[in-house]
């Protein structure tokens, strides 16, 4: 009679398949060896769990800030450009184009060249204005984040219509912020500010007796366009620019990438 | 993430979007980071092999082919890295040999079993780390993959890139290793 090897018990300890399993059942010195395999097995199992320890919903936020900086440059395909996000840059690179163009074609009485230290003034203007235009944009992040999270986190559909006067407030804010950003040559702030709007909106337009059903389908937009995700990104991303000692320039490109 | 949804932000990502790539790592690090715990043991190892490991998925996107899974495609990709990550702590270690042991932290202090119960305990795990610091990074692999992750022989073989002869072996290996160690507190009790 063969006995079965240790791997075979083995294989069968696990759910593989084992062409001696039925030789174990019926012989009683291969199920003695089974059941002393088993036994130190699961006793490993129960001792040593090796049970991760437990990552809040930031996780995936703080990996991402981790490594964006270390990412290899790539070339982005025509394709990808052809994204909504995209659009809006384009179009605001368009503008700030005309816009320097109007300003620096030569007219007929071409203007004396302003000096270094003239020029620096409106330089340094420029950098305050887009300065404080970040700070403020980033606190409504902020207060977003907060009535997402709210919103997210909330055990009953009251918490909806308690949100919906501060998502109200938001929305107004975040039109004026977009053209802002938009106009300060910031597509990836303005993107984002318009994903938020639109949900914003969403929640301002919940009936005041809304439903578990309206709080899921909301969470449902939140989670499905990662928007919690996004706003945290970009209110990072901005913290980060503002405590940059160099001046704080426009990116082109959204700043999530 | 949707399995469509994982399509299109894979499709843009592969283009070199960036803010693709962020939905997904945001939508996979948690189980990257089970997944690296579990086959290093360790946390701030798993949070490198967490990190290394989307950068190497951002570098090799072109080559993922869309009919296949980005889960499944991570997890070899994170089972490599820790790899990588137990080679070079395997390699460490064989460099400060004569060093003592680290004090291994009493994870089997919970639930306020009797104070013979948590000593056994403790040296169980005691053993076990031990023993499991003597597994090659391939066997620790296999091992954890087949015990705690429950995959299949023939799985780890394809994420491992072995033979399944090669993968079964390693667990083997592993398990007669660990049951070694064991094998003193089987006499006493």
């Amino acid at each position: 009679m063969t006995h079965c090897s240790d791997e075979e018990l083995l294989l069968e300890y696990y759910g593989e398949a084992s062409r001696q399993a039925e030789h174990r059942r019926a012989c009683a010195e291969c199920d003695a060896r089974f059941q002393e395999l088993t036994a130190t097995l699961d006793t490993v199992t129960r001792t040593v769990t090796f049970e991760p320890p437990e990552r809040g919903e930031h996780y995936g936020l703080e990996v991402w800030q981790a490594i964006r900086h270390r990412l290899p440059e790539r070339q982005r395909s025509w394709h990808s450009l052809l994204t909504p996000q995209w659009g809006l840059a384009a179009a605001a690179l368009l503008l700030v184009v005309g816009f320097a163009a109007g300003r620096l074609w030569p007219s007929e009485a071409t203007p004396e060249p302003q000096s270094d230290i003239a020029a620096d003034v409106p330089r340094a203007d420029e950098d305050a204005r887009r300065r404080a235009m970040l700070l403020t944009v980033s606190d409504h992040f902020d207060r977003s984040d907060r009535v997402l999270a709210e919103i997210m986190n909330a055990p009953e559909p009251d918490a909806l219509s308690a949100q919906q006067q501060w998502a109200g407030d938001l929305v107004a804010a975040s039109r004026l912020y977009r053209r802002n950003a938009i106009a300060n040559n910031e597509p990836g702030v303005a993107a984002v500010l318009e994903e938020l709007e639109r949900v914003l909106l969403d929640i301002v337009h919940q009936p005041p007796d809304a439903t578990a059903g309206d709080l899921e389908e909301i969470r449902h937009r939140i989670d499905s366009a990662a928007l919690l995700f996004k706003v945290r990104v970009m209110s990072n991303e901005l913290q980060y620019r503002l405590e940059q000692p160099a001046p704080v320039r426009p990116t082109t490109t959204s700043t999530i990438g | 993430m949707e399995a469509g949804d994982v399509a299109a932000v894979l499709a843009r990502a592969s283009g070199g979007d960036g803010e693709a790539f962020s939905l997904l790592v945001n939508s996979h690090a948690r189980m990257a980071f089970r997944l690296a715990f579990r086959l290093t043991g360790d946390e701030r190892d798993a949070e490198d092999v967490v990190q290394e490991s989307f950068i190497r998925a951002y570098r090799q996107i072109n080559r993922f082919e869309a009919r296949s899974n980005f889960a499944t495609w991570l997890h070899r990709i994170v089972v490599n890295c820790a790899m990588d990550t137990l080679r070079s702590r395997h390699a460490r270690r064989a460099e400060r040999m004569g060093e003592p042991a680290e004090d291994i932290p009493d994870a089997a202090a919970s639930g306020e079993p009797s104070p013979e119960r948590l000593a056994m305990s403790t040296e169980i795990r005691r053993r076990v780390d031990a023993s499991m610091a003597t597994l090659t990074p391939r066997e620790r692999i296999a091992f954890a993959l087949r015990h705690y992750e429950g995959r299949s022989i023939d799985e780890i073989g394809r994420t491992l890139g072995v033979q399944q002869s090669a993968a079964k072996h390693a667990v083997f290996r592993a398990v007669k290793k660990i049951r070694a160690s064991l094998e003193p507190l089987r006499r006493t009790t």
